[in-house]
């Protein structure tokens, strides 16, 4: 007999996973971790033009997992680890090399709440901040994002990617280090640094 | 040992204001919404469907679109520009493109106006060739891609208004057709998935309505077919949440 999983149906859509009294149900994961995901894709490395295509592959899988999630991890861990399957797997497969400076113009049209110049400045200074993490190799990278932009603890990271401890710490060090002498070529005019208004 | 102070409390340094720039990005705000529009969840008479599109069979349709038009040929050609027609109205009028090109860095929308009947079959998105496989499956003319070559490398998606109702038009046959197969008509499911190719052959679904052929070709004793078909699949989306079952399926 050939079993085939179904495709999902609204059983599986509305169907809840419970653990200690908690619940969780699709639309609310969704609604309440859109955010989250698109960040967190953004961080580890998703270009722009992307965002949309991978922040809807990790729902996929979150809408296929979420009956098996037992709520041993913090929901936010777990959707952070399907955020960086999806991204490695985009960034093996897309090559993507981000251009330094990014078009400022083409984020900040899509990012802002602030007033257009400041909003601009500060598009064009992520931008330029996402080409410098898209120089990290992948295992920097995810370590560097996790703590210094999630405020995770050493500990949790080390817990979520399932390493030790002190390896989350020499990868972090290896990723600042990297990160602060990229930093100080920007300062030194070795990329062109945008204007920033503060 | 405890962990080192965070380069955002260094305040005003060149790492600070870098790391402050990431942290601060937000989606854009309409993002949440169109996205679970696009997911197609939906909710329709007691059932709903998410739709698993994968971006990469945006990539792989252009390529696939030569070879549906070697098996179908031009014959079938003209069947399909007949059934552009009469489906289009409904469907295809005042299309939104969205060029989203790889290269470069950020998605280009153009709105087209709504164009006169006689342009349709131009508006007519490239099979893919899991459609094509679909529909010659059941002896159905093969839709061809002679309207695609001018459209390779774009992206055509609905705009936001006309998917709802494409979409629940799309979800509500893929339903019909999951109801047959689940009934025991395979058969009919597979005509169905062949109406589904045809009208809506970059359906938001699309993923969905192959998964259903290939588990109604398995319910149907037609192994080989299914096996050749989970390849394409495969080939054409290795990351699809189907795609672990559909190995599993294939395994001897």
């Amino acid at each position: 007999m050939y079993a085939l999983a179904a495709p999902p149906s609204i059983t599986q859509t509305v169907r809840e996973a419970s653990s200690a009294g908690r619940t969780f149900e699709f639309r609310h994961v969704y609604d309440t971790h859109f955010r989250f995901a698109w960040r967190a894709l953004r961080r580890l490395g998703v270009r722009e033009a992307d965002l949309m295509d991978m922040t809807q592959n990790v729902f996929v899988v979150v809408h296929r997992k979420l009956s098996g999630f037992e709520g041993r991890s913090d929901l936010t861990t777990w959707l952070f680890g399907i955020c960086r399957r999806v991204a490695i797997d985009y960034r093996r497969s897309a090559r993507i090399r981000r251009e330094v400076p990014a078009d400022a113009r083409q984020i900040a049209s899509l990012s802002g709440s602030e007033t257009p110049s400041d909003a601009s400045d500060k598009a064009q200074l992520a931008a330029v901040a996402e080409a410098l993490l898209d120089r990290l190799p992948e295992k920097l990278r995810v370590v560097f994002v996790l703590f210094e932009l999630e405020e995770m603890s050493g500990d949790a990271i080390a817990a979520l990617l399932e390493i030790p401890v002190g390896t989350v710490r020499s990868r972090l060090r290896l990723a600042r280090e990297a990160f602060q002498r990229e930093a100080a070529r920007l300062e030194r005019g070795g990329l062109a640094r945008p204007q920033v208004s503060r | 040992m405890k962990d080192p102070s965070r380069l955002l409390s260094q305040t005003g340094s060149v790492e600070a204001q870098l790391l402050e720039a990431v942290r601060d990005v937000d989606p854009p705000l309409a993002a949440r919404d169109e996205l679970w529009r696009r997911m197609g969840v939906v909710a329709g008479a007691g059932a709903a469907t998410l739709a698993a599109t994968s971006p990469l069979a945006a990539r792989a349709a252009a390529g696939a679109a030569t070879k549906a038009l070697a098996k179908s040929g031009w014959l079938s050609a003209v069947k399909w520009i007949a059934v552009v027609g009469t489906v289009a109205p409904a469907a295809g009028m005042g299309v939104h493109w969205v060029v989203a090109s790889r290269s470069g860095s950020a998605p280009r929308e153009v709105v087209s106006p709504p164009r006169p009947l006689v342009e349709a079959p131009r508006v007519a998105p490239p099979m893919k060739e899991t459609s094509a496989r679909v529909a010659l499956a059941v002896a159905e003319p093969a839709p061809s891609a002679a309207a695609s070559a001018a459209s390779a490398g774009a992206t055509p998606r609905r705009a936001p208004g006309l998917a709802a109702s494409n979409l629940d038009a799309e979800s509500a046959l893929l339903r019909r057709a999951r109801e047959k197969l689940e009934s025991g008509d395979a058969k009919a499911a597979l005509d169905d998935v062949a109406l589904l190719a045809a009208r809506f052959p970059r359906g938001e679904l699309a993923q969905e309505r192959e998964v259903l052929a290939i588990q109604a070709l398995l319910a149907l004793g037609q192994r080989p077919a299914a096996a050749t078909r989970a390849t394409d699949f495969l080939r054409l989306h290795p990351n699809s949440p189907y795609a672990d079952s559909l190995r599993q399926t294939l395994k001897p």
